[in-house]
């Protein structure tokens, strides 16, 4: 896992460069500009529609976005700038290249029920990197035992729990060896107690240096996990700093009166 | 009952058989493959190959397997297109069903949802590989149990071929009656064998769905 | 061709669609009631006459049509059974879509929520009461759409009563392709007097489906 590991470099390894889209006259991004670099663990918190879920989506472009540019180790994402100004969506197979390189884990896991869990695993390193089935085998056999899956590899999804189902769909993203992974309220569809084995993975993968961007309710977690958070409201960025700056010392007054309405338990 | 006059006259029975089979596997090929293209155009993202599409599958849904013989049959040699009986045949069975496996085609893939494409795609699958390995092989599991009734449906079709002088199994039942007086042993024996090769149809449908059952996440 | 001559055969032909439009109303109510009996005898009925029902479905369901006609054409004479062509085709087509209409009926009926029966006794109805005023109603909604298509199907079959020398539209359209040598327009106007027919049904049946629509 070379790739998740790269030592620090200068240029951050993601940039958001002032990104903005909408839907019909509702702005979902304003102007949202943020960097990742290499080895950062980035938390996006925030009030539920404010679109820190959709700015995580427009990072491997599940998400379209008409205006600024994300760019992942240099290359923009989606779309390309003309040198006169106009933007063209790259091709399908660009950002298909460009995806293959960012892991992304889902609220509902989206495992692919037909396949059974060594499957959901391979099927992209084979298929969409073309890597020899032994080779891709090893390699996924080593990231569930990682999560602590390896005596489920013959299982189907449907046969497993919420929370196991989520480690495969981590161990899953990790078997394309992404530079990058997103996760998408991961513990959000999960009962209560099978949350914790969800987050102590993404934790240790934090301890190795894996580059991520995490959309979470968890406040505790996103403290604990994170280099560096940002809070996000209205589809702007609010605040945004170390995880100290942003929960012990906030502020813009509408991240305090977020974290006052969290402190008091109520639903975010 | 007169069982020599129908072990007499089994050659002729087992032939027409034999070409019921035979119309069946060439309706059934033309058909699951037509009803590809039907689902691809009625799914289509431009407009008119939706139309395309669309008015396809009403005019056959909408007009009998019969007409639709007759009018290859009779009606197209007076444009000059000449085709066999059995040719018009199989390939009025494959446009009228293509358009009812179009359909269920068509259920199958709405019914998966979309977030297993979008999973596909952010593991960097292009579109076409996301449906191939995806989308199609959970999409065939749940159509299977309506598929196999349209299959059942186009071996039945297949009688419809008697009133071109197809050979086959309706057809020979026919020469039987008129040739004989033992209408009820004919009847009896043709009626099991349909039934027989529609259960067989249905057998084999059996064994797939057990080896692909559908999974739910 | 004249318009006269055209004049009179779009009137033949439209003879013709009225005798397939009778044939097929007879063929669809004898399976309603045939189907619902078979389907009420499947989910409720002494479990031996249930089976009974079900093997009768899957050997209708696997024999074509055409030779259940062939064959009681042929042979309801030798029982000394003197029926009218119109009145066999309606029997018997009628408890063949019967096997078909059964299943529709029955996957409705199985699929109004048992709590529904619950909720009904809990009020004090007996059984009979019960499944006419609340579980009829919700599966006859439900089974409407895939009865459409059974119907469909029906009103295409009558066609096969050309086969065994029956007269209707495409008997009427055969005749008019060999007395005008015009065969193939012959045929086209045939499919198109179907078209029309079974585009009216599923139409009405949509009409039909929207005004029982209720939640």
């Amino acid at each position: 896992m070379s790739d998740l590991t790269s030592p620090a470099i200068s240029e951050p390894l993601v940039v958001i460069d002032r990104v903005g889209k909408s839907f019909g006259a509702v702005d979902v991004l304003k102007e949202v500009s943020l960097t990742v670099a290499a080895g950062d663990v980035l938390s996006l918190i925030g009030p539920s529609g404010s679109g820190k879920t959709t700015l995580l989506r427009c990072v491997n472009y599940l998400e379209t976005y008409e205006r600024g540019l994300i760019t992942i180790a240099g290359e923009s994402v989606g779309v390309e700038q003309l040198p006169d100004g106009r933007r063209r969506r790259k091709s399908d197979r660009q950002i298909a290249a460009l995806r293959a390189q960012v892991g992304m884990v889902f609220q509902h896991y989206n495992l692919f029920p037909h396949l059974d869990v060594l499957e959901n695993l391979t099927v992209a390193p084979c298929r969409v990197h073309g890597e020899a089935p032994a080779q891709v085998r090893e390699r996924a056999l080593a990231l569930l035992e990682r999560v602590g899956l390896a005596d489920k590899r013959h299982r189907y999804p449907s046969e497993l729990s919420g929370g196991q189902q989520q480690r495969v769909a981590i161990a899953r993203a990790l078997t394309m060896q992404p530079r990058l992974l997103l996760l998408d309220e991961v513990t959000s569809a999960l009962d209560p107690e099978l949350v914790g084995e969800v987050l102590d993975v993404i934790t240790s993968l934090a301890a190795d240096g894996i580059t991520m961007m995490i959309v979470t309710h968890e406040m505790a977690f996103a403290r604990e996990v994170s280099t560096s958070v940002a809070f996000m409201a209205d589809g702007r960025l609010i605040e945004s700093g170390t995880p100290e700056a942003i929960f012990e010392t906030p502020a813009h007054e509408r991240l305090r009166s977020f974290m006052q309405r969290y402190r008091a338990g109520s639903r975010l | 009952m007169n069982l020599a006059f129908i072990l007499n006259n089994a050659p002729l029975l087992m032939e027409g058989a034999a070409m019921t089979v035979a119309l069946a596997i060439g309706a059934l090929l033309g058909a699951t493959l037509g009803g590809g293209v039907v689902a691809f155009l009625r799914m289509s993202r431009y407009a008119p190959l939706r139309h395309v599409g669309t008015g396809f599958v009403e005019i056959m849904r909408n007009t009998p397997i019969l007409v639709q013989i007759f009018v290859l049959y009779f009606g197209l040699p007076t444009l000059g297109v000449h085709m066999s009986a059995f040719t018009s045949a199989v390939l009025a069975m494959s446009l009228q069903n293509s358009a009812y496996i179009g359909e269920i085609y068509r259920a199958g893939l709405e019914s998966i949802h979309p977030r297993q494409r979008e999973a596909a795609l952010a593991l960097g699958m292009m579109p076409g590989l996301a449906l191939r390995v995806i989308l199609l092989p959970q999409a065939l599991r749940r159509v299977l149990p309506p598929l196999g009734n349209q299959l059942i449906i186009i071996v039945k079709d297949t009688s419809v071929a008697s009133t071109i002088a197809v050979a086959e199994l309706t057809q020979a039942s026919k020469l039987l009656l008129d040739r004989s007086a033992a209408p009820y042993e004919t009847f009896a024996t043709v009626a099991l064998i349909y039934l027989a090769i529609s259960a067989g149809v249905a057998g084999v449908l059996k064994l797939v769905e057990w080896r692909y059952p559908v999974r739910v996440s | 061709m004249t318009s006269a001559l055209l004049i009179s055969s779009a009137l033949y032909l439209a003879q013709g669609a009225l005798v397939t439009v009778g044939l097929s109303f007879g063929m669809i109510a004898v399976a309603t009631v045939a189907g619902m009996l078979l389907a009420l005898l499947r989910l409720y009925g002494w479990r031996p006459l249930g089976l009974l029902a079900a093997a009768y479905g899957l050997a209708a369901r696997g024999v074509p049509l055409l030779v259940l006609l062939i064959g009681s054409y042929f042979s309801l004479p030798y029982l000394g059974l003197d029926l009218p062509l119109w009145l066999v085709v309606v029997l018997i087509g009628g408890l063949y879509f019967a096997a078909y209409a059964a299943e529709v009926f029955r996957a409705a009926l199985a699929a109004v929520p048992r709590t529904q029966w619950d909720a009904g006794r809990a009020l004090g109805m007996r059984r009979v009461q019960l499944f006419t005023i609340v579980i009829l109603p919700q599966a006859r909604r439900l089974s409407l759409p895939p009865f459409l298509n059974v119907a469909l199907v029906a009103v295409k079959n009558t066609s096969l009563v050309s086969a065994i020398g029956g007269w209707e539209l495409v008997a009427a359209g055969r005749e008019i392709g060999e007395r005008t040598m015009e065969i193939l327009p012959a045929y086209l106007a045939v499919a198109a007097f179907y078209f029309v027919i079974c585009f009216s049904i599923s139409r009405i049946g949509r009409h039909v489906e929207k005004k029982m629509r209720y939640v």
